[in-house]
């Protein structure tokens, strides 16, 4: 425990006296992983999006006139036989009708017409919204559909783009954790080679590796804390200032919301980065100087046992 | 490097020493070296306890050994100086303080007065023979022969990586000699 306070403090002593080299490693970690951040909300709010849109896609079957009670109780069954199906209701004419009329008060559909001209249906949702096409097509074909309706082709086409848009975050991020991680690495070695000097005097006089490890490992955990509260309170105020912009303009309503999983995608996107950073800066810390003390090692004893020994 | 032979310390081959042992081993040695590696941005005493910090001592062990140490080693006044305010002399002084704070039982001294101007050599060399008579083995490693002439302890001459002369009262070859191992 002593050791510790005296490399907790040695910790802080190193930080006061290699400010520009600190000050650099910690904005690499805060840009590493803010930008690592944003991809995520990206990621988080296209994954929402295209699962609450797809929620929201119905495959509408109208079904003939001429259909008996068992035919349609046949067809039901014949649906929810099909795989990708999740919930189907039916909608009898006189259903259809009334929802008609509700949504257009101004027209009084039964003054002008004898008979009901809309047809019954069923209304189904799919299990997940890439199935709808595949389900719709089996309805299609089902002996009784008169037609089959479902989403509108802007709705598929952003669907599709926001499929894109998660498969580009998931490889962008990815591909952002080996940069945080390789950059990370990188500043901790220029970090241990300004104190190479320090290093070998702590060998000289008997200190133990870890002893020699847990300053730099301190640093580690402390830039990559440090730069995941930053990118963290960045994110948080983009993400603030978005919402209230968008909840000034139509625009709120076409957009589909994040509000429903917000505490959620900022847990996640916490966890995410404070975990990421810590998690690098810990291994990132220790494998650097691992590498050079085993070096450092191999120049002072020159034993190809040893470096064996140490793999 | 050696490239046969064994160096035995404590009666253990160091070359065959696992890595976790190689620091419980230093401890047992102080060394002292030609350009001091003392830590600039530490004071006079905080490089002392550094060693100490090392090897768990306390603060109450510190605050009364490093004190100790850097007044035996005429440093009293410096303890809250820099090594970058300090001469030649006294930065070797306080490696000498930082190598014997953990009363090692051998002082390794690599060209220990290199640096250093003659009159400041020789206090460096009385200080070591202090060393030397409080019961630490010393090994001093350096080309100076009028320090080995004039302080004449157990001398061995290494040439070329071989030795060539062991003499209990000392003296360095004189040049007749060298040429007869050159």
């Amino acid at each position: 425990m002593r050791s510790f306070v005296f490399l907790f403090r040695e910790f802080l002593e190193s930080l006061r006296h290699s400010r520009f080299l600190h000050l650099t490693y910690g904005a690499q970690v805060t840009i590493s992983l803010l930008v690592l951040g944003i991809f995520f909300v990206l990621l988080v709010g296209g994954a929402i999006g295209w699962k609450k849109l797809g929620d929201q896609m119905e495959i509408h079957v109208f079904l003939k006139d001429d259909l008996s009670a068992k035919q349609i109780n046949a067809m039901e069954q014949d649906i929810r036989n099909m795989e990708h199906v999740g919930d189907v209701s039916f909608r009898s004419k006189d259903e259809a009708l009334a929802i008609f009329s509700s949504r257009s008060s101004t027209l009084e559909l039964n003054d002008l017409l004898e008979n009901n001209p809309l047809p019954a249906s069923f209304v189904i949702r799919a299990t997940e919204p890439e199935h709808i096409e595949a389900v719709a097509g089996l309805c299609e074909k089902l002996t009784g559909t008169l037609a089959t309706r479902y989403g509108s082709q802007v709705v598929e086409k952003y669907l599709r783009i926001l499929m894109i848009l998660v498969i580009v975050c998931l490889i962008t991020i990815s591909l952002l954790m080996l940069f945080t991680y390789s950059s990370i690495n990188n500043i901790i070695a220029l970090s241990v080679y300004a104190r190479r000097t320090e290093i070998r005097i702590m060998q000289l006089v008997g200190a133990t590796w870890w002893f020699i490890r847990w300053p730099f490992i301190f640093e580690g955990i402390f830039f990559g804390f440090l730069g995941a509260a930053i990118a963290y309170t960045i994110i948080f105020g983009l993400l603030l200032s978005m919402k209230q912009a968008l909840a000034l303009s139509d625009l709120a309503a076409a957009m589909p919301s994040l509000g429903v999983d917000e505490s959620y995608l900022f847990l996640a996107l916490a966890t995410l980065l404070v975990g990421l950073g810590v998690i690098v800066g810990f291994f990132g810390s220790l494998k650097t100087v691992n590498n050079f003390l085993a070096r450092e090692l191999e120049l002072q004893l020159d034993s190809i046992k040893i470096r064996k020994k140490l793999g | 490097m050696a490239t046969e032979g064994q160096v035995l310390v404590f009666n253990k081959d160091i070359s065959k020493l696992r890595v976790r042992e190689i620091p419980y081993y230093r401890r047992r040695v102080g060394v002292i070296f030609q350009d001091f590696l003392l830590l600039p941005q530490k004071t006079a005493f905080d490089n002392v306890a550094y060693a100490l910090h090392i090897r768990g001592a306390t603060l109450r062990q510190i605050n009364s050994l490093v004190p100790e140490v850097l007044d035996w080693i005429g440093l009293s006044r410096k303890l809250k100086s820099y090594p970058t305010e300090m001469s030649g002399g006294e930065q070797q002084r306080l490696c000498i303080a930082r190598a014997i704070v953990n009363k090692p039982d051998i002082l390794l001294a690599d060209e220990p007065t290199g640096n250093l101007d003659p009159d400041t050599s020789l206090e460096i060399m009385d200080l070591i023979t202090r060393i030397n008579d409080r019961g630490t083995t010393v090994l001093v490693a350096t080309h100076d022969a009028s320090i080995v002439n004039r302080f004449r302890r157990r001398t061995l001459v290494v040439r070329n990586g071989e030795l060539v002369a062991d003499r209990q009262e000392g003296g360095y070859l004189d040049a007749q000699e060298a040429g007869e191992h050159a």
